[in-house]
């Protein structure tokens, strides 16, 4: 008896400090354990929850299957600047009890969660507390409520140590899903019955478990084998939904493997041909987009310069047009689709969230304006004939053109993209194809009926002033670039943009009366600053006002589960149609009053900077692309999508409906 | 080679369970009570009926009568004339079995109010409606046709804190049938106990 109590202490102090020993719980053993006792700024590690179950017992996977349910880990850390993600689930097994099945774990497992650390914490260690919440089952069910907590250093510079868990971590390494995702396809059947093949190797093995869904019924799965390949056949309960995920098992003797996937319904041609159409209707409006604002100098001063011209010359100068459309919208297809197999999300608009991009799209406007006004001139010889050039000059205005243009969604669009990324490879080409012939309609128009251009007003004294005047809206474009690096890079790295620009005006003005030395020495002066403004990133924080509750990964839960009803605004700098919507619509008192009225929270989620949570977050809504507007009414009420062009008035049709039913 | 190498199943059931879906006619049953009565779903037509899977040691279902929200639900419709039956599929020597008497007892103990408490030892009308949890909520509209399975809320979790933070979704389901709304979501996923077949 006294020796029960003396245990009953000991596990008691135990569960205060962090310690290695176990403490016993209903029918298990747990303990938090840490995959490093330090850690970095900058890095991410994770802190799991070690289970030891007892024989018989069992505990659950995320979706637990029939019945039964998923453990409730939750972090909580004494100090600021710590970032967490969801829980990770190693793979689980099937565990009948005819004729419910559920998915979970026999014997040990370790429930892991990923923490990072930000930039600049001045603490040297951090207290995690860990609120647990598991259901252990034989045939009856146990609830478990504990807490552990555990004390982690905090290093400044040096990487972050092993700890003694070490050997659980090794043990569960390979038990985890891979980080690349993996896409397949579903067929329905007659008995509307959903079947998901896969090809096999001959001697590995496949095994299936979906996530949580009301309407798939877990048991039985069916499986075939035939040759070459292994098909699932799940019974459903309901209307299956367009896209699942679910975890592949791939067992090959001993090794496991498994992925994350996601099943969607096999496209259909009717299915492709509506967002074919939908992207090509989205591309040919995206022309009249504010987001066009940019090129609009570039474009017209390429029409008018081929005014009068023969009509070949028109037909090959605007395909050459076309041509740098379309390649551009393919090599983002490209790029997306790579980087997709590489488990990362890439959002549309991705170019401009590079610093780099920016820098360099800056220099390349300030060079065009330049050169409108007449200041200089591209007066070297490519060894190719005047004609050649002019083409392949058509050739990057298109490209320039998608790359500037092309951020911010126009209606359709976004439909269209959010469709394409959930496809295979084939079809998102596909997509991205057709988003580029509605986006270059115009031009193909003018190829195909070279006299609409004939019938402008030539060249002549006027057109060279034309030009000059066309060098406003480009320098207006060289601002706004510059304010997007200012959100991205801050203060000190614009200033430095802002040297690399001037000594590139200097450059150009000054390099056939000067020695070339001189223009050297300019050159590497002007390469040096914008590097080092490449470099010298600062955080510059967008902030909320009195309008706008800003949106942080942290917070999350407070923010986007707390209050009912809220509207989400997915927006970054260098979207101007979103610049065009907060100025036409969100700063209207119209709606402020309407909101305040009706008590929406109004969050804003910038999405400026590439963050990959973000952009899982657009995703969740299917769709790659901002502007996005979302309401939601209440916790259970269906996301509503607003259009990516607002007004005061339609923003409050669409959202009158849902506080009229209530009443 | 040929087709079908080998066709495998992971497991052979030996019940077949038939699920319900929405808007299809929900299958009469007829089970006894605990008040000695014979209950059958047919007779309540025209009205709205409830099916509350129920195992009184479940800590799930405990959570729902330890804090009273299952009780407060029961009364609040019952008094607005829906039929409430909590049914028992729990088999003889299984966690929460009962016998009449012991079903009796429970409801006193627990001060519950549905309209009935069912006995369904052999599992039949459970495996009918594919019911795999305790609790598990069904709603059958007085079309006779099944509106709502699922979920009580969304906080799978057998916590009473739970409850504080929880959205209703089986309330709001049978609110919105009985005013002539569209239910938002009629087909949600369970949580709680395996029903003991």
């Amino acid at each position: 008896m006294i020796r029960y109590i003396f245990l009953l202490i000991a596990f008691t102090l135990g569960s205060i400090a962090y310690s290695s020993s176990y403490k016993q719980l209903t029918h298990s053993r747990a303990r938090l354990v840490l995959q490093q006792s330090s850690i970095a700024e900058n890095e991410t590690i994770h802190v799991g929850l070690h289970i030891k179950i007892d024989p018989l017992w069992h505990v659950y996977w995320k979706n637990p299957g029939d019945s039964g349910a998923a453990p409730i880990i939750t972090l909580e850390f004494s100090e600021q600047g710590f970032r967490k993600g969801d829980i990770l689930y190693p793979n689980p097994k099937r565990i009948v009890a005819e004729p419910l099945v559920t998915f979970g774990y026999e014997d040990e497992v370790l429930f892991l969660i990923p923490i990072t650390a930000k930039k600049g914490i001045e603490k040297s260690q951090m207290t995690v507390k860990m609120n647990v919440e598991y259901l252990i089952c034989k045939v009856e069910c146990l609830p478990v409520f504990t807490e552990f907590e555990a004390v982690l250093g905090v290093g400044t510079q040096t990487p972050g140590k092993p700890s003694d868990d070490t050997k659980i971590f090794a043990k569960f390494a390979d038990r985890f899903p891979q980080s690349r995702k993996k896409t397949l396809n579903y067929m329905i059947d007659s008995s509307q019955n959903i079947k998901i093949k896969i090809p096999n190797d001959d001697s590995a093995t496949y095994d299936f478990f979906p996530e949580q869904y009301p309407w798939i019924v877990y048991h039985p799965m069916e499986r075939f084998i035939e040759d070459g390949e292994v098909t699932f056949k799940i019974t459903t309960k309901g209307p299956p939904e367009d896209t699942f995920s679910g975890l592949l098992v791939r067992s090959k003797g001993k090794q496991k493997t498994s992925y994350e996937v996601l099943v969607r319904k096999e496209t259909g041609y009717s299915q492709l041909l509506y967002f074919s159409l939908l992207a090509l209707f989205g591309g040919l409006i995206l022309n009249l987009m504010p987001c066009v604002f940019p090129i609009l100098g570039i474009k017209m001063l390429s029409i008018l310069k081929q005014a009068r011209g023969s009509r070949v010359s028109v037909r090959i100068h605007s395909l050459c047009f076309v041509f740098g459309i379309l390649a551009s919208f393919l090599l983002f297809g490209v790029t997306i689709s790579l980087m997709k197999s590489f488990g990362q999300v890439l959002g549309w608009g991705f170019q401009l969230q590079s610093p780099l991009v920016i820098a360099g799209l800056s220099l390349i406007f300030v060079a065009i304006a330049l050169n409108f006004l007449g200041l200089w001139d591209l007066n070297i010889s490519f060894s190719m004939s005047p004609q050649k050039e002019g083409m392949l000059a058509e050739f990057l205005s298109g490209v320039l053109a998608v790359v500037v243009a092309s951020p911010c969604t126009a209606p359709f669009m976004g439909a269209a993209l959010g469709f394409a990324v959930t496809q295979s490879i084939p079809i998102l080409m596909a997509i991205f194809l057709s988003l580029g012939i509605g986006f270059a309609m115009p031009f193909l128009i003018f190829a195909a009926f070279p006299s609409i251009v004939n019938s402008l007003p030539g060249s002549g004294p006027w057109l060279l002033k034309f030009k000059k005047w066309m060098a406003l809206p480009l320098f207006l474009t060289v601002v706004w670039l510059s304010y997007i690096y200012f959100s991205i890079q801050g203060f000190v790295s614009l200033l430095l943009l802002t040297l690399s620009i001037a000594v590139l005006g200097l450059v150009l003005l000054t390099w056939k009366k000067n020695n070339k030395w001189v223009t050297l020495i300019l050159l590497v002066v002007g390469i040096t600053t914008t590097t080092a403004s490449l470099k010298s990133s600062s955080q510059g924080e967008v902030v909320g006002d009195d309008f706008w509750h800003l949106y942080q990964q942290d917070r999350h839960e407070i923010i986007l589960q707390s209050a009912y009803p809220i509207f989400i605004n997915f927006t970054a700098t260098w979207c101007i149609t979103c610049q065009v919507n907060e100025i036409s619509t969100f700063r209207s008192e119209k709606i402020r009053k309407f909101f305040k009225e009706k008590n929406v929270k109004a969050v804003k989620v910038d999405w400026t900077k590439k963050q990959e949570h973000i952009a899982k977050l657009i995703q969740s809504y299917g769709r790659i692309s901002v502007p996005l507007y979302i309401f939601l009414a209440s916790a259970e009420s269906k996301p509503k999508i607003l259009p990516e062009l607002l007004s005061p008035d339609m923003v409050i049709n669409e959202l009158q409906p849902f506080f009229s039913e209530s009443l | 080679m040929k087709i079908y190498l080998y066709a495998m199943l992971f497991l052979v059931s030996t019940h077949t369970s038939f699920a319900v879906s929405n808007n299809a006619k929900a299958p009469n049953f007829k089970l006894s009570g605990h008040d000695g009565k014979t209950y059958s779903l047919s007779q309540f037509k025209g009205k709205h009926v409830v099916l509350e899977w129920y195992n009184d040691d479940c800590p799930y279902v405990d959570k729902h009568y330890e804090s009273s929200n299952m009780q407060n639900l029961q009364k609040e419709f019952t008094k607005k004339g829906v039929v409430w039956l909590s049914i028992i599929s729990s088999a003889p020597g299984k966690q929460g079995h009962v016998d009449q008497e012991g079903a009796t007892k429970l409801v006193k103990q627990r001060q519950s109010a549905p309209t009935a408490v069912l006995l369904d030892p052999k599992g039949v009308v459970g495996r009918q409606y594919n019911a795999q949890t305790t609790p598990h909520m069904y709603v059958i509209a007085p079309s006779g046709k099944l509106v709502y399975q699922g979920a009580i809320d969304d906080k799978p979790s057998a916590n009473p804190k739970s409850l504080k933070t929880a959205s209703p979704w089986f309330k709001n389901a049978l609110l919105a049938s009985m005013n002539g709304k569209k239910i938002e979501n009629g087909s949600t996923s369970p949580y709680g106990c395996s029903v003991k077949y």
